[in-house]
């Protein structure tokens, strides 16, 4: 078993092979070796979100290995297992928590689940809806918008 | 759902931003460069055009593309960014043969044609030429027939030391035929029905292995030069419709391979030289000139119809088996 820590000092104790889907904690138990009954402080992820992201661990610790990257070409975001779907039902605060978390503990597969999340709630949304949805402010001047308005001429109606 | 943070969209990193934005689809991505400025600093990376395409576009195909796919079609549209990761990962490509792009749209042919570094042949079914077609320097066939292009043609052409053909018939190209062109090895030239205008350089007549030269239907002036007589694997010559003027050069019959010559509507005067009496020809076509004197014997012993002045607006074939 292996005990890390989250950013709010709460400690959770989990069995190897889930822990070893974090990239970043595998080399750090490879570097500090079996012995040692220290926990591993996670400073980035605070324990809301560490839980979620063990709950993901835990459902795909019997997931084969990925197959190579070659064969799996063309990827789609669409394609989400319906448990993974589940687990991201969550609000964008939480979601983006974990993608950060994801990308901190060097999880490829949450990452991706994460991202892939995102741009479908970004696909088929016009400009304004996405900004309207993510809170993201227009910081172009009315001139600089309108140029790239004509530049996107061809794509914007798609 | 409890709300257990308030992270934001904002606070994701760039990096991270790219990685969400590469999973949408290259046709839809680009207009998001809108969204604000860190979009549209990200899309427009040549990083992101590269990974935003390796998962989407198809990634095995033929090196001989004869049917644009919809992102070939894209690729004329996209930003320079991905025109030039999405040609790169093509460059394996010998043979282009698109047409029917976007109907008869007058786009442009992407400066990123260049990196199509083995294409042998293209054909092209819109466009303008860009400066660029010197960087194909494996092109042995380039058609643009049938186009709105309009410019001159590049001198950079005559850079592609492989072209055997171009054939860029009925466009709207203006300017002058570069001299530059005689630095190639070509086939056959065809640039018929064109705005050309200015002189037939004399370079020309150093393309030895040039079969076929169709400069018909344009602007040429000033007179036929004689060094074309050097080409001698010309066969068929073809000016008619310009506004050549001068005397027809004797020189031109040591074109021995010559067997169809049309000089018709033009301003040649002078008379017919009795030299092309020699060459085997098929057919000649001088009407519409401003010739004088009698056909030469020689070819009028071949001729096979009524009319044997030369004089005023009459056509005239001279016709040989």
């Amino acid at each position: 078993m292996v005990k890390i820590t989250s950013s709010d000092n709460q400690e959770f104790t989990i069995a190897k092979e889930i822990a070893n889907q974090s990239v970043l904690i595998k080399n750090m138990l490879e570097d500090v070796g079996e012995a040692d009954d220290q926990p591993i402080p996670l400073p980035n992820v605070s324990g809301a979100i560490l839980q979620k992201v063990i709950e993901y661990a835990t459902m795909h610790k019997d997931d084969p290995p990925a197959a190579p990257e070659e064969e799996t070409r063309p990827k789609s975001s669409e394609d989400i297992e319906e448990r993974d779907k589940e687990f991201m039902n969550v609000d964008q605060g939480t979601l983006f928590e974990v993608i950060l978390a994801a990308n901190y503990l060097d999880m490829k597969n949450l990452l991706d689940l994460g991202c892939k999340t995102v741009a479908n709630m970004i696909k088929g949304k016009s400009v304004e809806e996405i900004r309207k949805t993510f809170n993201i402010v227009n910081d172009f001047t009315p001139e600089e918008e309108e140029q790239i308005r004509k530049e996107n001429e061809w794509c914007e109606d798609r | 759902m409890i709300r257990i943070s308030c992270t934001e969209f904002n606070q994701l990193s760039y990096d991270l931003l790219a990685v969400i934005l590469v999973w949408i689809h290259p046709g839809e991505v680009i207009k998001l460069r809108r969204v604000c400025k860190r979009f549209q600093e990200c899309i427009n990376s040549q990083f992101f055009a590269v990974a935003n395409l390796s998962n989407f576009a198809p990634i095995k195909r033929c090196i001989y593309s004869h049917r644009p796919n919809e992102f070939d079609r894209f690729w004329f549209l996209w930003p320079k960014n991905f025109q030039c990761a999405y040609a790169k990962s093509l460059s394996y490509f010998i043979e282009i043969r698109w047409f029917y792009v976007f109907g008869k749209n007058l786009l442009e042919i992407p400066a990123a044609i260049g990196l199509f570094t083995n294409l042998k042949k293209l054909e092209l079914g819109v466009g303008k030429i860009p400066i660029n077609i010197q960087e194909l320097v494996e092109l042995e066939y380039l058609s643009l027939s049938v186009n709105e292009l309009t410019g001159s043609i590049p001198k950079e052409i005559g850079k592609l030391e492989k072209l055997i053909e171009i054939d860029i018939n009925m466009n709207k190209l203006s300017g002058s035929l570069p001299q530059e062109l005689a630095n190639l090895n070509l086939i056959s030239l065809d640039l018929r029905g064109n705005m050309i205008s200015g002189g037939i350089p004399p370079e020309l007549g150093t393309l030895r292995n040039a079969e076929t030269v169709f400069l018909q239907d344009n602007l040429l002036t000033g007179t036929i030069p004689p060094d074309l007589g050097n080409m001698e694997s010309l066969r068929n010559l073809n000016v008619s419709r310009n506004k050549l003027s001068g005397e027809i050069p004797a020189a031109l019959c040591n074109a021995v391979n010559l067997r169809y010559l049309f000089l018709n509507n033009n301003e040649l005067c002078g008379k017919v030289p009795v030299q092309f009496g020699m060459l085997h020809l098929w057919e000649m076509r001088i009407s519409h000139n401003r010739l004088s004197g009698p056909i030469p014997k020689i070819l009028r012993r071949v001729v096979k119809f009524s009319d044997r002045t030369l004089m005023g607006t009459k056509k005239i074939k001279v016709m040989k088996k």
